[in-house]
């Protein structure tokens, strides 16, 4: 394009700044450091970017037409016409400006002059005012009258300077001694009046104190003398009556002594006339203590043997052979109970399960003879497998052929070792730990001992409550 | 012997349980195997001219099922087995 040196050298000026500036723009855009160091360092880089982000970021507000005026001013002006139109006026040239204002600056350097020369001091408009002071003491008053002088001198403008201000520096010099004296006479003349005033009202109140002070002494004493006398007649009237009164409890107090000596005596002689009936007496409510109590212990003991009678009567019946219901015996129990207003023996007749009364109970060999009928189920029941099926079922019924049976009381949780225990326990008559054996069984063999479970505990039950009777009624007395 | 005869009957004793599904469980075998052996004659009468293995078949089908069903039985106390309101 340019074949010439030059404009190829600016070419390359042109081309590398705008490059320069474009990547120094671009690279400040995304680094925060080297916007910094790129908008510090180079020349309107700051502007560049400025704008170049105003373009990105689509918010040219520094670029708008307000932001210009607010740069450069404004650049027309407007102008408000009025309703009734424009009139037109001359406009005067510069040079023409130029000659008015000089002409308005001569004319107020004139007047300054004029001001200047026409101003004089002292003015006859401006008079001092005289001193009306009129004063008693001669020397105060020649010093007001010459000051008056050198004043209307003042005023009529014929001071000399040479001789007057002489004159009334000693003037000024002698005024200032009168004031000074006058001060001092009149501060004196001052205090002795105060002083005066002070003593004179301090013997004034000083006698009225003393006045008062003899008058409210006076008073007290006599307020005195008269509490004094009427105390003095009170204490009297008390001490009269203090003595009266111990003379009448004196008095009483002899009678009493006498009366109680009267009483002593006739109750030695009564004591000694009636001793023996006092004593019988005394024997006679003992005996009769005594014949009620051994009532009541015959009234127990009757009590008691009916109550160990029937007691007895279902104790036989538990104990026989047979199934036998004992209802009655519990009823007759019960009435007794009542009689004697037992309630633990009511409560516990009241526990027994009517029905098992009714029905009776099963021996303890009918508990033996029924558990041996279980136990083969029971020991079928415990190799059964968890959900067992038909196979599983027939395999346990199998292998319960080979199981070994146990007696005696030996020790393990499987069935062989559980049941003979608990044949055990029933033959030796212990029928709670052979229930409570049976109750630790799970499973099937749970399940199918179940209603043997049920008539064991009826029995256990009512044996414990007949128990419970029988240490009630020998704790009677 | 008086409280045995006054005393309610019992539905089923406890220690009779597992024997009355072995009860239930058996009937229903025979009555499915017999079922199955009736099925197995009549084919072979029927259809396969007197021969054998209609029969076997049959009696095979039979213990099947009651064998299926009585493991349901013996498993979960209420499946197989209908009950019947009186």
């Amino acid at each position: 394009m340019f074949k010439s040196t030059v404009g190829k050298t600016f070419t390359k000026l042109v081309v590398g700044t705008s490059v320069f500036y474009a990547g120094g723009v671009a690279l400040a855009l995304q680094n925060n450091a080297f916007n910094e160091l790129f908008t510090d360092n180079v020349p309107f880089a700051e502007e560049a970017v400025d704008f170049v982000e105003s373009l990105t970021t689509n918010t040219n507000k520094d670029y708008n037409i307000q932001n210009f005026k607010k740069k450069f001013g404004e650049l027309e002006k407007t102008f408000e016409i009025p309703k009734s139109g424009l009139f037109s006026t001359k406009i005067d040239s510069v040079k023409e400006k130029e000659e008015a204002l000089s002409d308005k600056v001569k004319q107020a350097v004139a007047k300054v002059k004029d001001t200047v020369s026409t101003t004089s001091f002292p003015s006859a408009s401006y008079k001092l005012p005289l001193l009306e002071l009129k004063s008693e003491n001669q020397d105060v008053q020649n010093a007001i009258t010459e000051f008056n002088a050198f004043i209307t001198k003042i005023n009529n403008g014929e001071l000399n300077h040479a001789i007057d201000f002489g004159a009334l520096s000693e003037l000024f010099t002698k005024l200032d001694n009168e004031i000074k004296s006058l001060q001092d006479t009149s501060s004196k003349v001052f205090d002795e009046k105060v002083q005066k005033g002070i003593e004179g009202k301090a013997n004034e109140v000083l006698a009225d104190f003393n006045k008062r002070f003899d008058a409210k002494v006076k008073e007290i004493e006599d307020h005195h003398n008269a509490q004094l006398a009427t105390e003095v007649s009170l204490n009297k009237q008390v001490s009269e009556k203090e003595f009266a009164n111990r003379a009448k409890l004196i008095a009483i107090d002899a009678q009493k002594a006498s009366t109680d000596a009267v009483a002593k005596v006739l109750e030695e002689e009564r004591e000694g006339k009636y001793a023996n009936f006092v004593q019988l007496n005394k024997s006679l409510e003992d005996l009769q203590t005594l014949v009620l109590q051994l009532d009541h212990h015959l009234d127990n003991a009757d009590l008691k043997v009916q109550l160990q009678y029937e007691l007895n009567k279902i104790r036989t019946k538990l104990d026989s052979e047979k199934n036998v219901q004992f209802s009655q015996e519990l009823a007759e129990l019960k009435k007794l109970a009542q009689e004697a207003d037992n309630k633990v023996i009511v409560n516990a007749v009241d526990a027994i399960d009517p029905k098992a009364a009714s029905e009776g109970l099963l021996t303890p060999s009918q508990l033996i003879t029924r558990f041996n009928l279980l136990a083969p189920e029971l020991r079928t029941a415990a190799l059964l497998p968890p959900n067992a099926g038909v196979l599983g079922h027939l395999g346990a019924k199998f292998f319960a052929f080979f199981l070994l049976s146990k007696a005696g009381d030996v020790e393990g949780k499987d069935i062989e070792s559980v049941i003979a225990r608990v044949q055990n326990n029933l033959v030796t008559n212990r029928l709670d730990d052979a229930v409570e054996e049976v109750a630790n069984l799970k499973g099937w063999s749970r399940t199918l001992a179940d209603d043997w479970l049920v008539e064991s505990r009826k029995r256990l039950e009512v044996e414990f409550l007949v128990k419970v009777i029988d240490l009630e009624c020998k704790s009677l007395y | 012997m008086n409280w045995i005869m006054s005393a309610p009957v019992t539905a089923t004793p406890s220690s009779s349980l597992l024997n009355d599904r072995w009860d239930v469980v058996i009937s229903n075998t025979l009555v499915k195997t017999g079922l199955g052996f009736g099925a197995g004659v009549l084919a072979s009468v029927v259809l396969f001219k007197r021969r054998s293995f209609p029969v076997w078949l049959g009696v095979g089908f039979g213990l099947g099922r009651g064998y299926a069903e009585g493991d349901a039985a013996l498993r979960s106390p209420t499946a197989g087995v209908r009950t019947v309101k009186a």
